[in-house]
This record gives C-alpha cells, structure tokens and sequence, in this order.
C-alpha cells in the first residue's frame, strides 16, 4: 500500500482512497479508542467520528508520520467522548459479562484459550480504568500498541520527559493492580504478591 | 546493604526497561541492580506488568468505518478552491504592489516634467524669440527668469519633436510674412508627424504689414480678449488637419522673404494658396488679425503677432498653435525691456475651435500630472486590499 499516494488521493476528495487507509488503520485505532473509553460501542463510536474528523481535515496533514497523526485524532474523539460522560453519566444495561463475547482477532485455539485471554482483556482493562486519562494515553501507546516515546510524545502532544514520568507511575499502579488481581490472571502472567 | 525504591528508581527502571536511558545512567543502574536485589526484583515486576499489558488481547472493530463515497466525495472542490484564494491572493498582492510603484515612479516623474508639460508654450519661446532677435536686433524682448536654460533646452526638444518641417519653418519666420499653405502629404507620410509646421511673425513681420492692412481677412478679424494687451507677438504654430480622404493635408506655414500675405501666391501642385481675399473661416471667437500701425509706433490695437490656422475642412481635428507674447511697454512692439510673461502665456495661447478635447495637450494646455498616478494608486490599494482578503479568508479556512 502506497499511503502518500492514498493520503494525496484523498485530499482531492478521492473516499475510496481513504476508505482503503481507514481499513488499514482501523483496528489500531478501534483498540486505542476500546483502552481508552473501556466500553466498545462508544468505542466503535468515536473511532467512525474520528475518521470523519481525519477526512475533514485531511488537508491539515502536513506529512509525517500518518498513523500518529491518526492516532491523536482517534485520542481527541475519546477524549470528547469521555467529557461528555463525564457531564452525563451512562449506564449500561447490558450484561456486564458481555465483554466476553468481544471478537479477538486472534481468539486462540479453543474455548479454554478464549476464555483465559477474555479474562486477560477484562482485568487489563479493569486496571488502565483507574489511571488517569492521561497515564492511561501513554501507557496504552507504549505497552500495549508497542509505539516509542517520539510518537507517543506526538500523540499525547507533550515532552519526552512527561512521556517518561507518566509511564513510569502508571506502570507503577497497573504492577499493583495487577499483584492485586492475583489468580485471576492466567498463571503464566501472575506478579508476586506484594508483601 | 539495600535501599528503599525511590520514585525516582521507578523512573529509571521503566526507562531501562524501553532502553531509553543514556549509557552512562544505564552502567550506573545496572551496578546498582547487581547490588540491590530490592532494586532488581521491582525491576522483574516491572517486566512482568509490561509483558502482561503487551498480552492485551487486540479486539476486532465490530463494523467497518469506511466512509460512504455518496455522502463525502463532493467535499473536494473545497480544498481547492480555499489553495486557489491563497494564491489568487497572493498573486493579487504582487500585482498590486507592482501597481503602486508604478503609480510612485509615474507620480516622480510626472512632478519632475509636470513644469515643462505646463510650461510648454514657454518651450517655444526661446526659439521665438531668438528669431526676433536675429529678424530685429533693435528689439530685445528677453526671457524672464523662469524661461530660462531649462525652457530653452526644452524648446530644442520640441523642435526636434515638431519635425524637420517645423523647424525649417520656424528658422524662416524672422524674416517673411506667412503665407498659409496647405500641403497634401501623401498616405504615409501624413501618418507620421502631427505637427506639420511652426508659423510665426516676428515683429518684422508686423513692420511689413504696418499698412493697416491684417495679415488675415477681414472676415477672420477678431479684437482680442478686453485686457489683454500685448505689445509684440512671436507665434509659432503647428497645424495638422485631417480631410475625410485618406490622404492628410497638413497645414504648413512658409515663410517667403519676397512675399507677405497679402500678396497672393500662386499655387502650386498639391498645394493650396491662401489668398487674403479668400475668406478664412477662424476657429476660434478669439482669431485675432495682426494689428496695425506697430511699425510706426503709433499708438493704436495691441499688437499681436497670433494668426489663426484655418482649417481646410470641417472634419479637421488638430489645431496646433503654440503662441508666445512679448509684452513691451506701452504697447510698442519690441519695445526695449519687453518680457515674456509666463503667467499670460495660456491666454495668448489660441486654444478654441478645436473639435476634439484631446488636442487640448497640444495647445500647451498641461494635463494634470496626478491624473494617471492616481488610478495606479487607487486601483493599486482596491487589489491589494482584496487580494489580503482573499489571502486571508483562504489560509483562515485551510487552518479550520
């Protein structure tokens, strides 16, 4: 995949072009929006806002890095999305059990397989929930999508050194977390116990 | 001996962890991890929590988010237009700019030539009155000081200008009587010049015709405006005519030693004499006659050198008559300590009788010298306030 030509295609109005970037992206940021938020429809929800933000704007993108500059588009919607829950409270009425049934792109092989990594993803996601907004940004981008400190710096739109600052307390409270989960964890992803 | 974690030691082991820290700052922390097994087992908790994090299982989107082509792809013509506005814009305020200086260079330099162009009937006077000089040494009519050096290397100019036919019949004025004649030039050379001829009387002229007897018909005589009271008249003019043929008569004064006006000269092939029985009809309300009785000194009309051109038909266009007029005292023409006065220069100008306003310029008349910079300028300031605009909406909009 040409991405400058699909970017340029794009700019001239070409959707097809974009729809073919919005498919090679689309789970990237779909994941972010999910870590960000915790609930996949609102999720799913300002992940399409955001690409519809991206397209109106497309013209601001000055070149660069064109997944960072996605991915701070994709972080801005969850963090309106995250406002306006703030404001107006939500609750849910579906099962809270259900995030089980999120499809996995890879769901491993057999029921017991699934259900260990379901279980991973609700207690990962139970402990970025308690970080702030912030630290979760930078600790999702780091551990979890695997980007350097130069992009995250990027996307979170702040200095290195607060990158390194937020990761290091937010990994702090997700090891204490995750120690207090204990067996919930699959045993091969266990901490010790704090004494 | 250990040491308690310090927030610090979070720091520095996370940054460890992504291999961020400087090499100096990473052998110190690994001499400290080989000493504190504190140190090192946060630091094995640390690995352990990055490596669950890193085991997040990756969800699937439950839907595509590609956008509907229907509803999008018309946003394109946007984009553009918005990068048209800033370059139009900016294209716009170039011109613009080139505009006012334009306007300034012209603005310059019309101030610079704005006293020559309103001064040009001066332009002629040196030669004017150089030739009343050398026709009647008697007679000295100088220059004020403001026809000075510059007017008479003006009038150099002009005469340059007028063409050899001016000239030749200007250098022959201070010693003959003019007889208007009219020359039929062919196609193309009656194209080219405007100013066919210089037609002036010198004082001497004058004294030839001090019979009382006016240089034009008496059809064509006119007193002069009340209050105008010049004493001696150098009048040098150029007439172009333009007949309805194709060809372009062109009125040309010559000046003949052995004839005056009235003296009729026979014509010759392609010209046409102007006898002074033959009815002249003047241009102007102001056509003056040459006085009489300035010869003799006698109190009388104020003499006046100023002959009016007449035009061969109707559909003439161009009258050129470039008049000066040399005050001397007490109406006595050439009298000693005559001046050119500047300021009556206009009126001593014939001027009327022109049926297009646009040879207004060629009477003498000085066009307004701003006339053309201030439409350079206002032209200038309208596109360079709009192109800015332009500039302006099209770069707010592309940052929206």
């Amino acid at each position: 995949m040409d991405e400058l030509a699909l970017i340029h295609e794009a700019q001239r109005g070409n959707v097809s072009s974009f729809n073919t970037l919005i498919l090679h992206y689309q789970t990237s940021a779909y994941n972010l929006a999910y870590r960000l938020i915790g609930e996949p429809e609102a999720a799913a929800d300002a992940t399409q806002e955001a690409f519809i933000s991206a397209y109106a704007h497309l013209m601001q993108f000055r070149g660069g890095s064109f997944k960072s500059w996605l991915m701070r588009i994709v972080t801005n919607a969850c963090y309106d999305e995250l406002r306006r829950r703030k404001r107006r409270p939500v609750v849910s009425l579906d099962d809270p059990e259900a995030d089980t049934e999120l499809q996995l792109v890879s769901p491993g092989e057999g029921p017991e397989s699934l259900a260990q990594l379901n279980a991973l993803n609700r207690i990962i996601q139970d402990c970025l929930d308690e970080l702030s907004s912030e630290q979760r940004l930078v600790t999702v981008l780091c551990d979890v999508q695997g980007y350097d400190y130069q992009e995250i710096a990027a996307i979170a739109q702040v200095s290195l050194g607060t990158v390194k600052s937020r990761i290091s307390r937010a990994r702090q409270r997700l090891r204490d977390c995750l120690q207090d989960a204990g067996e919930l964890l699959p045993e091969s992803y266990r901490l010790n116990q704090r004494e | 001996m250990t040491s308690p974690i310090r927030p610090d030691d979070f720091e520095l082991l996370s940054a460890y962890l992504d291999n961020a820290l400087p090499e100096a700052t990473r052998a110190d922390l690994e001499s400290r991890l080989a000493a504190e097994p504190e140190l090192r087992a946060t630091l094995d908790s640390l690995r352990t929590t990055i490596r669950v994090l890193r085991a997040a299982p990756t969800l699937r989107p439950p839907r595509n988010f590609t956008l509907d082509p229907a509803r999008y792809s018309r946003r394109a013509p946007w984009w553009a237009s918005y990068r048209a506005m800033q370059v139009v814009g900016a294209l716009g305020a170039f011109a613009s700019i080139v505009l006012i200086v334009l306007g300034l260079f012209t603005s310059t330099m019309s101030f610079q030539s704005a006293p020559a162009a309103s001064n040009s009937a001066i332009a002629v006077l040196p030669t004017s009155a150089a030739a009343t000089q050398n026709s009647r040494p008697e007679s000295t009519p100088t220059l004020g000081q403001r026809a000075s050096d510059k007017a008479a290397a003006l009038a150099t100019e002009t005469n340059a200008l007028l063409g050899q036919d001016a000239l030749s019949a200007s250098q022959a004025v201070p010693t003959t009587t003019p007889l208007v004649t009219i020359q039929t030039l062919p196609p193309t050379v009656a194209a080219a010049p405007l100013f066919a001829a210089t037609n002036a009387i010198p004082p001497s002229a004058a004294d030839e015709t001090a019979a009382g007897q006016p240089a034009l018909p008496p059809s064509g005589q006119t007193p002069l405006a009340e209050g105008y009271q010049p004493t001696a008249g150098v009048m040098a003019g150029a007439a172009a005519a333009q007949p309805p043929t194709a060809t372009r008569p062109v009125l040309k004064a010559q000046a003949d030693s052995g004839q005056n006006a009235q003296s009729p000269r026979p014509a010759q092939p392609g010209q046409l004499a102007l006898a002074p029985t033959q009815p002249l009809q003047p241009l102007v309300p102001q056509a003056t006659a040459l006085p009489s009785a300035t010869a003799t000194g006698t109190p009388g009309p104020a003499p006046t050198a100023t002959q009016i051109l007449p035009t061969p038909s109707p559909q003439s266009t161009t009258v050129v008559v470039l008049a000066a007029t040399v005050t001397g005292p007490g109406g006595e023409q050439g009298g000693a300590g005559g001046k050119v006065e500047p300021a009556a220069l206009p009126s001593a100008t014939l001027t009327a009788g022109l049926r297009d306003n646009k040879d207004a310029n060629a009477h003498g008349r000085a066009i307004p010298p701003l006339a053309a910079p201030a439409y350079f300028f206002i032209v200038g300031i309208a596109l360079f306030i709009f192109s800015a605009m332009l500039f302006g909406v099209g770069w707010l909009r592309s940052r929206l």
